[in-house]
């Protein structure tokens, strides 16, 4: 589909479909409902990609534009908080903005761990605006092997 | 780190078509002298990005390579990766041998300058 860069915008709304399919990871990781305060129908930013292992889990964020010195990563406990802005800077007061559809501003999404990590041991890089944590648990939390001794 | 990049005039090698296209988020800016067109691309580098002009059309595409880390399940998935690809019709008023593009933390920014006759100008009034 070819789209005119300047003039009236498409009326259809492509973004609104990839929005809903956005799953709420809380609920997925905890299996508890996400709470009545919780807004569902603004997507979370950034989104998420989890994987996870009896080592831990390895969680992929999506944020091109940001700086990795605008991103504060924190692992507390269960809990994994990544605050920042996003294309905080304003363009040139002589520029017209034509389109604006990259999203904008300050963000703070809280991640429930289905364990507590092993805060030391959080490992975090940054590729093309996909940022990578690895999270392992706490050695308390990971699954044991227990001997069965022959009687 | 920050790459120039210049625009190719001949269109990109196909990808497999059964990778799943996305649309890329643009945001799109007009002075008296550019137009700049930022596209999101996230997992692409300046060696999965192009940036096409033809005919008037500014193609947009780029390949975000799906990394799973070893060992690990997926257990859940708010955003895919594959190819981007968004066609853009160009005004008149530019000069398609000055557009230039560059990449950074997978973010397009390709600037189209405008063709210097129609750049406005002030005009002494002489009194």
């Amino acid at each position: 589909m070819l789209e005119l860069m300047i003039g009236p915008r498409n009326p259809w709304t492509i973004f609104d479909e990839l929005e809903s399919l956005q799953a709420n990871m809380n609920e997925l990781l905890t299996g508890e409902a996400a709470s009545r305060f919780e807004p569902r129908s603004r997507a979370a930013y950034p989104p998420l990609n989890v994987w996870s292992s009896a080592e831990g889990l390895v969680v992929d964020a999506e944020m091109p534009g940001v700086e990795p010195k605008d991103v504060e990563i924190a692992v507390d406990g269960d809990e994994l908080t990544l605050r920042g802005k996003v294309n905080a800077e304003a363009p040139g007061a002589e520029a017209t903005a034509l389109r604006r559809e990259r999203p904008a501003g300050e963000f703070l999404r809280t991640l429930q761990l289905p364990f507590r990590a092993n805060a030391a041991a959080v490992k975090a890089s940054f590729k093309s605006g996909i940022l990578r944590i690895s999270i392992p648990k706490s050695e308390e939390d990971k699954p044991r092997k227990i001997a069965i001794e022959t009687a | 780190m920050s790459e120039t990049k210049a625009i190719q005039k001949e269109p990109p090698a196909q990808t497999p078509q059964s990778e799943p296209v996305y649309i890329p988020r643009v945001d799109i800016r007009e002075d008296a002298n550019q137009f700049t067109v930022v596209a999101d691309l996230p997992g692409s580098d300046d060696k999965s990005v192009e940036a096409t002009v033809q005919n008037g059309v500014l193609t947009i595409e780029g390949w975000s390579q799906a990394d799973k880390p070893q060992g690990y399940e997926l257990l859940g998935q708010e955003f895919g990766r594959g190819r981007y690809r968004r066609d853009f019709a160009l005004p008149d008023q530019i000069d398609p041998e000055r557009i230039h593009a560059r990449v950074k933390n997978g973010v397009l920014t390709v600037a189209i300058p405008k063709k210097e006759e129609v750049k406005a100008r002030k005009i002494q009034i002489n009194s």
